[in-house]
């Protein structure tokens, strides 16, 4: 009895595009999200600023928060495409260990480093 | 290529996968906390409280109810804070290697993990913001939906990631 690697492959690819598939959608919708409340946010602080409302201290404190903003989208956008990863390599880590226990006819139980 | 064999040959080859699998499931992202969600939402609910009332307007006689609301959401949101402190951190050696990797691709989350208390961060500056602008010189319309706005993309942002770790 053999691996079949097209077949592995194939199995590989059906396992992270169904994480993929879901996960893009979720991703997309928080990033447009992010990036029209922005996109608001600056121009509430302009609006501020041009009728006087927003001036001195406070100008500084929303023109420091419109960067941390941006950099904390950043990093949320970066965690959730690392747990996007974490979970494409844990499938496709499954998808080998089933194909190596069909061969080996034993039930293996998928080692991991958590 | 495996073949049915006698029992010794198998239990030799599964003895040799298994030690050429020795990192084989990671976990780069820490787990789902149902508490950190939970106060998450019960912050969000208090910050919305806070701002329908400011949409009112903020007069003067009314500054010490809304001190005790900006406080009441000070202690829910460090709280928070401690919270995710406490929450274990999975193993760098691994998530090293997928920040590198979106790095390269030109997205860098500079230093520091956690989005959430990133968020959470911001939050606590816009009520410190909100309590010193309050003493001050009152809070106008534009900077109350300014705050308001602001508050919702911090939340979102904690909200999603956190969400996102129920996997």
């Amino acid at each position: 009895m053999q691996i079949d690697p097209l077949l592995l492959v194939t199995d590989i690819k059906g396992a992270a595009t169904a994480i993929l598939g879901k996960d893009v959608t979720t991703i997309t919708g928080f990033s447009n999200r992010q990036i029209n409340g922005l996109a608001t946010q600056a121009s509430l602080v302009a609006t501020g600023v041009a009728n006087g409302e927003i001036a001195g201290d406070t100008l500084t404190f929303f023109l420091d928060q419109l960067i941390d903003l941006t950099e904390n989208f950043v990093k949320t956008m970066v965690g959730l495409l690392i747990v996007t990863i974490e979970k494409i390599w844990n499938a496709i880590v499954k998808v080998i260990w089933s194909a190596i226990e069909k061969v080996a006819g034993v039930v293996l139980p998928v080692p991991n480093i958590h | 290529m495996l073949k049915k064999t006698s029992l010794p040959a198998r239990i030799i080859a599964i003895g040799l996968a298994l030690s050429f699998a020795v990192s084989c499931t990671v976990k780069l992202a820490p787990s789902y906390d149902e508490k950190i969600a939970t106060g998450l939402t019960t912050a969000l609910k208090e910050s919305l409280i806070l701002f329908a009332a400011l949409e009112e307007g903020a007069p003067a006689e009314s500054l010490p109810a809304r001190k005790t609301a900006c406080n009441s959401l000070q202690g829910t949101l460090e709280a928070l804070r401690i919270q995710l402190k406490a929450r274990p951190v999975p193993d760098t050696k691994y998530l090293d290697n997928a920040k590198k990797l979106l790095r390269e691709r030109g997205l860098d989350a500079g230093s520091g993990n956690d989005p959430t208390d990133g968020a959470l961060r911001g939050l606590l500056g816009i009520v410190a913001e909100i309590k010193r602008l309050d003493n001050a010189q009152g809070l106008s319309k534009t900077i109350v939906a300014a705050h308001r706005n602001a508050m919702i993309l911090y939340f979102d942002q904690a909200i999603t990631y956190e969400s996102f770790l129920k996997r």
